[in-house]
């Protein structure tokens, strides 16, 4: 459950005469529980990717399914975390991620036991009555999450989640959301710029050309990470160590960098 | 003006939603706005007399309009995202309505009720002037017969003195609003 199809998907926007085309005969399939990343250069059209399956757009041809039904529209299916934040002022943190459940019509003692879970599994305990704007960006990205996480969706999708997060509080968020992998894994479909952040991350990485976005290159992560055993490591930093994750970065950085129009030969 | 408000905001608010009803409502709306509150006074006159009718129909010809033009720009403009948000969770029409739109479009709807206030106050005093046989509005061109200056100017004062009122308490109910919220220190 959870599996995601590009089928030859085109998107172009008609913002101009011509159009701009975002994405370009798309074709990717991401199989249930897999942790996919898309890294590319800015304006590749991978937050379009993310959106389509998201139910926001609608590809211009082709299609994207879900579990083999067509997208139609947002759902609670399909979870989204947003790059900055989209959390409802007005609620409280309680408030926030208790709207999808009540939009599910389930009981109250059910919505109770569900928020007691998403709060303590993202540390959020004693913060359960602040307002968001009380709350650090980490904070509030983690309240996003567990608005995500409570709904239980077959699929994740984050839109360069912790882009919005400086330097240290992201990268005890990609820890973070490692150990919730872990614990509790479903599809989830990643974008971001950060090359480190999609290999830490990842089971495979999709890497996407400039405009019209294509996907140039799938790498397998999951194989290495497997055969490397990052997973004896706890801490971030440590697997950065390893050869073999040098290895595939470097090669997603110079891949990436063939992308930027001043640096092909 | 309470009616302005209870009829206006929610409308507003509709269609801001709805597009389909902002094409319909938005010709007829416009086309009555311009009719200026003063202009309506003949017509509330002879069609509700002297009774409590006419100036309650001043008044909402004043009122309405900000109360309505307020809502809609406030749903309108609400932040994208948070529309987004709000449909991936599953969030249905009225629900999104009430707890996404309203509460996103406070400010606008506030300064919007301060603006009705104004002008419906305006448009009452206005009709009184022409036609009423009591109210402030009345002495005053009671006393500009008599050619009492004085009455008449301490009847510009009361009127300036009661609007500032109201706004007053708007403004602190807007602050008080959007403090909760985090929006403003």
């Amino acid at each position: 459950m959870g599996s995601i199809r590009f089928d030859r998907v085109n998107k172009i926007f008609e913002t101009t005469k011509a159009g701009v085309k975002a994405l370009d005969d798309i074709n990717l399939e991401i199989a249930e529980k897999e942790f996919v990343a898309i890294v590319g250069p800015s304006g590749c059209g991978k937050t379009t990717c993310l959106r389509i399956v998201a139910g926001f757009e609608r590809p211009t041809s082709g299609s994207v399914s879900v579990n083999g039904k067509p997208v139609s529209g947002p759902g609670p299916d399909r979870a989204v975390v947003f790059q900055h934040f989209a959390l409802f002022p007005w609620k409280t943190v309680r408030g926030n991620i208790e709207l999808g459940l009540r939009n599910k019509n389930l009981a109250k003692d059910r919505r109770g036991e569900l928020i007691a879970g998403a709060l303590n599994l993202m540390n959020l305990e004693s913060h359960a009555d602040a307002f968001p704007h009380q709350l650090s960006g980490g904070m509030q990205q983690r309240v996003a999450i567990a608005r995500a996480y409570v709904l239980d969706p077959e699929v994740l999708l984050m839109d360069e989640p912790f882009g919005a997060l400086d330097a240290q509080t992201r990268v005890m968020m990609q820890e973070e959301l490692v150990r919730l992998a872990r614990v509790n894994p479903r599809t989830v479909l990643f974008i971001t710029h950060s090359v480190e952040e999609a290999v830490y991350l990842a089971d495979r990485v999709a890497v996407m050309t400039r405009r019209p976005g294509r996907i140039k290159e799938m790498i397998d992560i999951k194989a290495i990470r497997n055969a490397e055993n990052w997973n004896q490591f706890q801490r971030i930093e440590d697997v950065m160590d390893q050869e073999s994750f040098i290895h595939l970065r470097t090669h997603i950085w110079k891949s990436l960098r063939e992308e930027k129009p001043e640096d092909r030969h | 003006m309470s009616l302005a408000a209870a009829v206006g905001i929610p409308l507003g608010l509709l269609m801001g939603w709805f597009r389909l009803l902002d094409d319909v409502v938005s010709p007829i709306f416009e086309g009555l706005r311009f009719i200026a509150p003063i202009a309506w006074v003949p017509f509330a006159a002879l069609w509700f007399g002297t009774g409590i009718g006419g100036p309650v129909m001043i008044i909402f010809a004043g009122a309405f309009p900000p109360c309505l033009i307020n809502a809609y720009r406030g749903a309108r403009f609400v932040d994208p995202h948070l529309i987004e948000a709000s449909q991936m969770l599953g969030t249905g029409h009225l629900r999104t309505i009430l707890e996404v739109l309203l509460p996103a479009s406070v400010p606008s709807i506030v300064a919007g009720l301060r603006v009705a206030a104004g002008l419906g106050w305006q448009s009452l005093v206005g009709a009184e002037l022409i036609v009423a046989a009591a109210g402030v509005g009345f002495m005053m061109v009671q006393a500009q017969a008599n050619v009492s200056t004085p009455t008449v100017m301490a009847g510009m004062i009361a009127i300036g003195i009661a609007g500032m009122l109201i706004d007053v308490l708007l403004r602190q109910g807007e602050a008080a609003i959007l403090r909760r919220r985090g929006l403003q220190a």
